[in-house]
């Protein structure tokens, strides 16, 4: 007690840079980081770890920085997202801890702030959402949580501002916690034993005791690093007493008591109205009725389509592309090159036909651009509207058949953004299994926005029937290739477990916030590769490479999959991009060198092909070199594959002759 | 001993004696209280657990297709028949 106020004096934490904002998902944690930080927002990867987590300046306060953590529901972490959140918490640089927290919830949050304080770091609660919990007629009197626990609780609506200056000047004042709740006696003894030990956690030692009892993971890894082997065995030994002590689960045990201190304070501080149901509106029992559902979840599709497929891809690459970039830039810069340039060596590689400027920025800037803009903007609102989980619900069924449940969905629906940033999403999901066929399938199955903007325009020119042919063929492998995976891969299914968050209304600057930093992202993944490859293309174009290479690939393109020679040197760039390759048969089609059944035939191939080399990296990052590698030596191949077999199928039908 | 085993027949067999009864079961719009989920498997009970969903909290049922969907505090939470199987509740008498 005695080290604890003189800890209270000093305050360790004050020289730390960072503040972490923490909390379960879906309780606004976004919206308060933008209100804190203002515009500036930096996405980064978080040391040690691949996820991408936002950083920003505080305005009010000089050198600290902020720190958006993922979403958590409670310790022990249970997906690699969580085990972020708790990396973050380990940090020694950390000042303080804010955490955002669901006013309409109260003993979920409760249950998260005893874990944070616990921990031992200032922390500050905001109960966020005020408005919907009024509105659902819940009275909240903070005075009582605030002395049992030692901290500042400021309620907030950080969707209208109001609170945060409150929060911005507790930040000042936060202090060390220190918070002991009573466990089971047989628990305290152990974590007594656990505290003798020598060890220096990140946290408080009890906090720490009690992560290590229910074997968290980041907990576990710590002890692994940074202790003595003869340590080690004592931490074993202890926590396997007390489980042998506890057959029924000790998580349980520390959980009832927690349990117990939260009701009290509860009982003090909260006054519930009778019968209000949470996600009222008729509109929300709909989403996931399954009659109704179908028709509503088309219904956004369609929105969707429109939205990305018809303005963003139709109209905005229509004004940039072909009015913008082909009517006055390009041809501007080309007649200006033309004068100050002599060299047309040099004059080929910026403005020729595979030239840097003329067809890498062109085509990053003026095709792409506009896809992937109006996609992560449709993305964002559906994601902050909280409809993503309903889709969940809705497409279990279908994912049961493959061995997933309806989570998969997520990853799969950003997938037909960016399958890179699709693939690193996976780890929302709970298990390895499940991550493992995820990425499988979104790197084999599912199209992502700049290539599905050229296949479309593609099918348009051939037929409608060819657009479901190729739907079909497509979605015939994802659901084949899912289910012989799952029935390859070791391990059982999970079942569908997820929280359905209110329909909102998006708050606008939240969608454009996150819009923006996606938007950066992809540049700075996609971009430098158009360029790479356009470099590439004009070599060997220069150096009259292609047609050797054509001659290489010819069994397997004229051969196998019936397409003219010149076909492989668009296939070779879908080993870069494979809209690259596709942009290649896009061009080819338009200039009549192909068929409508090679069209077909052409477009299927690269839709099953790798994405691209950015998530090839991507996958080996998260999924390790033997996966990585392995589904990349399966996917190929079996991409070619089932090109050749469509030919000969279709044309066996006489179809496109 | 005798206890424990009782009430896993009645979790198994669907028996509504003894008060208690699988939480698919429920008709939508009932309140009950979480009795026991210990026949689910460890991983999912911990994430049920992590929700609030612990022996004595009382919860609301909303719907049972095409999942099952309870309120518990004003969240939602839905997960599938094969998960609400496995917990085993008691209807509040109203």
């Amino acid at each position: 007690m005695a080290a604890c106020h003189a800890m209270q004096q000093t305050n360790p934490y004050l020289g730390g840079r960072y503040i972490a904002l923490v909390g379960n998902p879906n309780v606004g944690k976004s919206v308060l980081f933008h209100r804190l930080t203002g515009q500036y927002v930096m996405v980064s990867n978080y040391p040690g770890t691949t996820v991408e987590v936002s950083q920003g300046k505080l305005r009010k306060m000089e050198g600290v920085t902020l720190i958006d953590t993922p979403g958590v529901v409670s310790f022990p972490s249970r997906s690699e997202d969580e085990q972020v959140t708790e990396r973050v918490l380990f940090n020694n640089d950390l000042r303080t801890v804010i955490q955002v927290g669901d006013a309409k919830n109260l003993r979920r949050t409760l249950h998260l702030t005893i874990q944070l304080a616990e921990m031992g770091v200032p922390l500050i609660l905001a109960l966020n959402m005020m408005d919907e919990a009024r509105m659902r007629g819940l009275e909240i009197r903070t005075e009582v949580m605030e002395r049992a626990f030692g901290i500042p609780i400021i309620q907030t609506v950080a969707t209208r501002g109001s609170g945060i200056a409150e929060v911005e000047r507790s930040i000042r004042s936060a202090r060390p916690v220190k918070l002991e709740i009573q466990y089971p006696p047989d628990v305290e003894q152990a974590i007594k034993e656990i505290e003798q030990l020598e060890f220096d956690p990140p946290i408080s030692k009890r906090a720490f005791s009690l992560l290590w009892f229910v074997k968290d993971a980041v907990c576990e890894k710590w002890v692994e690093e940074n202790t003595a082997n003869k340590v080690q065995d004592q931490f074993f030994k202890i926590r396997n007493d007390l489980i042998e002590k506890y057959p029924e689960g000790v998580d349980l045990l520390i959980q009832t008591s927690r349990e117990s201190f939260i009701e009290q304070m509860v009982r003090d501080s909260l006054q519930e109205a009778k019968n209000s149901n949470p996600n009222g509106s008729r509109l929300s029992r709909l989403t996931i009725h399954p009659v109704w559902g179908i028709p509503i979840l088309l219904l956004v599709l369609y929105a969707m389509y429109w939205f990305v497929g018809v303005f963003g891809a139709g109209t905005l690459v229509g004004l940039l592309e072909e009015q913008l970039f082909g009517e006055i830039i390009n041809p501007w810069l080309i007649a200006v090159s033309e004068k100050i340039i002599p060299w047309e060596l040099v004059r080929n590689f910026l403005v020729g036909e595979y030239g840097l400027w003329t067809m890498g920025v062109t085509y990053a800037l003026a095709l792409l651009l506009p896809i992937v803009l109006t996609f992560f903007i449709a993305f964002g609102i559906l994601e902050d509207s909280g409809y993503l989980p309903r889709v969940a619900v809705l497409s279990n069924r279908l994912f049961s058949t493959i061995g997933l449940n309806g989570q998969a969905v997520l990853p799969m629906v950003l997938g037909l953004g960016c399958v890179t940033m699709a693939t690193m999403t996976t780890r929302i999901l709970n298990n390895r299994r499940d991550r493992i066929l995820v990425t499988l399938l979104l790197a084999l199955a599912v199209p992502c926005s700049a290539q599905l903007g050229v296949v479309m325009g593609m099918l348009a020119a051939i037929s409608f029937q060819a657009t479901l042919i190729w739907v079909g063929v497509i979605f015939l492998v994802l659901i084949l290739v899912g289910w012989l995976a799952a029935k390859v891969f070791p391990g059982e299914r999970t079942p569908l477990i997820v929280e359905l968050p209110p329909l909102r209304m998006p708050v606008f600057t939240n969608v454009i916030f996150k819009t923006l930093a996606r938007l950066e992202w992809y540049i700075k993944e996609a971009v430098p590769l158009f360029l790479l490859g356009t470099i590439i293309l004009f070599v060997l174009d220069t150096i009259h490479l292609l047609p050797a290479l054509i001659e290489t690939f010819k069994p397997i393109v004229t051969g196998w999959l019936g397409l003219p020679p010149e076909a492989a040197s668009a296939l070779l760039m879908g080993f870069l991009r494979r809209d690259f390759a596709a942009t290649g048969f896009f061009v080819m089609q338009s200039q009549g060198h192909l068929s409508d059944l090679q069209a077909l035939v052409s477009i299927t191939t690269i839709t099953l092909f790798i994405p691209c080399i950015a998530s090839v990296f991507m996958m080996i990052k998260e999924r390790g070199w033997k996966i990585g590698l392995g589904m990349v030596a399966f996917i190929i191949p079996f991409s070619v594959l089932i090109g050749g077999l469509l030919m000969r199928l279709l044309s066996g039908f006489g179809w496109g002759s | 001993m005798f206890h424990h085993r009782k009430r896993q027949r009645c979790a198994r067999g669907y028996e509504t004696n003894d008060h208690c009864l699988a939480l698919c079961q429920v008709v939508p719009g009932r309140e009950v209280v979480i009795r026991e989920l210990e026949r689910l498997h460890p991983p999912f009970r911990g994430h049920l657990q992590s929700y609030g969903l612990i022996p004595g909290r009382c919860v609301r049922v909303i719907s049972q297709t095409p999942v099952t969907v309870i309120q518990v505090e004003q969240m939602e939470l839905a997960f599938e028949k094969s998960v609400a199987e496995g917990i085993l509740v008691e209807p509040v008498n109203d």
